[in-house]
């Protein structure tokens, strides 16, 4: 799980470059599929910037969304 | 008849549908009690005073033979190199019935009681007088893994809520940092069925077992701390993480209210958290008397592994733990050259041999540390195996015996159970109970009677049915083991 979760940051570096506010939404792309919410936009932006990409990756891959099929 | 503070289980209580409305007002004590734990406002009081606060249950997969070890049958002595079945009529599970085999080991009378046990236990029977035996069990069924679920969960289907699922959900927790049900697997892995013996089944899935990992002691949880080479994972970080992680999962789960097993998983990462600083504490030995790691024997190759379960299901206890079970054997396998369990086809001496050893040591000594600590009057020990073993003996050599569902004998201690006594019977050689038949029914519903609950009242509502773990055809709470 943290072995993909820092590939899946280093993808969205590559993919998004360096703005929190470009790897916020590639990443909800990415992991679920859909575009943040405003206010999960503006939780993940802080959480990024506090405690940088891989964590909030990490974060994304332990979703009950990302884990579990509606 | 209000709703307010009575949450519908595993529902936002705003959107009870009219089913569930009536479900609710019509008083669920569960439901209370998983109010209480959801909420955490302290727990729903039990139906009556209870005598056991907690359970530490000690399941002997594979199927143990009762007339090897507590089950003295004289007549079977007579009877030995006799065929057990001249008409030839009888089918075992697996084999037909060879010559009578007495039991493998000299009885003895023990204790103040006099009851009988085999020299298998010596340590046991020095217990006798703290012990309460059930000679009248029998099985619905001689398959190992539906035989575990039936002795587990009261039904030989799989799917069914846990005794100790049941038991979390009707008392709640009374640890805030290590889980109300504990499974403690032997190392060598999980019993036959596998992990849904500690299942949640309908239950809301926070109710269902935790495993500790008892063959790695110093990783008891899977997973539970992240490998060194991740250096970026702090414990500062892992909190900010978990405080972001259940924002995700609280804005997911909005729009998805009754899955109990969203909310489960967002409780489950909190209970990780504590558990990060409680189960290396509870699983460090290192604090226990020299007297103590010699009482279960733990530096022994072969019986120290089930001692230190023993030992781990006391600390669990003291801590507050309401449900621990112990394995004592793991799945089935032919290829060791001794059974990884109790399933002794070809040769009793040699596994029970093996199996017998190993329990005997653990279980007296949790039986005699409890004790000694004040802990037996209000915790009640469980032993039981899924089924027996036939007293015809199995094989060329006829050194084997197969699975008899007929009749097995079960043991319980403390807790309020009356001790030194032996309920029913199995027939003179000791192939079916015949005087006062148990079920896992009749057990379950004892055990929880001493839990202060009344098993036709501990229910939940499935599949058109108000289910219960003591099913609809037991004959309830046998009186005779109550002190």
């Amino acid at each position: 799980m943290l072995r993909q979760a820092r590939y899946f940051a280093e993808r969205i570096e590559q993919e998004a470059g360096s703005s929190p506010s470009a790897q916020v939404p590639r990443a909800f792309e990415l992991a679920f599929g859909r575009n943040p919410s405003e206010r999960e936009s503006k939780l993940g932006m802080d959480f990024l910037q506090d405690q940088g990409l891989f964590a909030f990756c990490r974060s994304l891959f332990n979703a009950n969304e990302f884990v579990y099929v509606d | 008849m209000s709703t307010e503070g009575v949450r519908c289980p595993g529902r936002n209580p705003h959107l009870l549908s009219r089913r569930d409305f009536l479900h609710t007002a019509g008083g669920g004590f569960g439901g209370l009690a998983l109010a209480a734990l959801l909420t955490e406002r302290g727990l729903a009081e039990p139906h009556h005073a209870p005598k056991a606060k907690r359970v530490i249950q000690i399941f002997c997969p594979g199927g143990m033979s009762h007339v090897d070890t507590f089950d003295y049958k004289p007549e079977l002595e007579k009877r030995a190199g006799q065929p057990f079945d001249p008409g030839g009529k009888l089918q075992f599970f697996a084999s037909k019935p060879g010559n009578c085999q007495p039991s493998h080991w000299k009885f003895r009378q023990h204790g103040q009681c006099g009851r009988w046990v085999s020299d298998l236990f010596p340590k046991l029977a020095t217990c006798v007088d703290e012990m309460a035996f059930l000679h009248s069990m029998r099985s619905q069924t001689a398959l190992h893994g539906p035989g575990c679920f039936q002795m587990n969960t009261g039904q030989s289907m799989p799917g069914f809520p846990s005794m100790g699922a049941w038991v979390t959900y009707g008392l709640g927790s009374e640890s805030a940092n290590l889980p109300a049900f504990v499974v403690l697997p032997d190392p060598r892995g999980l019993p036959p069925g596998g992990m849904i013996n500690g299942g949640a089944g309908f239950l809301p899935a926070v109710y269902q077992a935790t495993t500790l990992d008892t063959a790695t002691p110093g990783q008891p949880i899977a997973d539970l701390f992240p490998p060194g080479e991740f250096e970026a994972v702090t414990p500062q970080a892992d909190r900010a993480g978990l405080d972001f992680l259940k924002e995700l999962n609280r804005i997911h789960q909005e729009p998805r209210q009754g899955n109990s097993e969203l909310e489960a998983r967002i409780k489950a990462y909190e209970m990780a958290a504590r558990l990060q600083l409680s189960a290396p504490e509870v699983t460090d030995l290192r604090g226990e008397t020299e007297a103590t790691r010699k009482l279960y024997d733990l530096e022994h190759p072969e019986i120290g592994p089930f001692g230190r379960q023993c030992l781990l299901a006391r600390r669990l206890a003291e801590r507050g733990v309401r449900f621990v079970q112990i394995y004592c054997g793991a799945e089935n396998t032919t290829a060791e050259k001794i059974r990884p369990n109790w399933d002794s086809h070809e040769d009793v001496v040699r596994d029970h041999g093996y199996w017998g050893a190993v329990l005997d040591s653990g279980a007296s000594a949790l039986l005699k540390d409890l004790k000694s600590r004040g802990l037996l009057d209000d915790t009640l020990v469980i032993c039981t195996s899924e089924f027996g073993r036939q007293p015809g003996a199995q094989g060329a050599g006829g050194k084997g015996r197969d699975h008899n569902a007929g009749a097995f004998t079960a043991w319980m201690a403390g807790g309020g159970v009356r001790p030194g006594i032996g309920y029913g019977a199995t027939d003179e050689l000791g192939f079916k109970s015949v005087e006062n038949v148990l079920h896992s029914y009749e057990l379950h519903a004892t055990a929880l009677h001493l839990l202060g609950i009344d098993h036709e009242q501990l229910t939940w509502y499935h599949n058109g049915l108000e289910q219960r773990l003591t099913g609809f055809e037991g004959k309830g709470v046998v009186q005779a083991l109550l002190r």
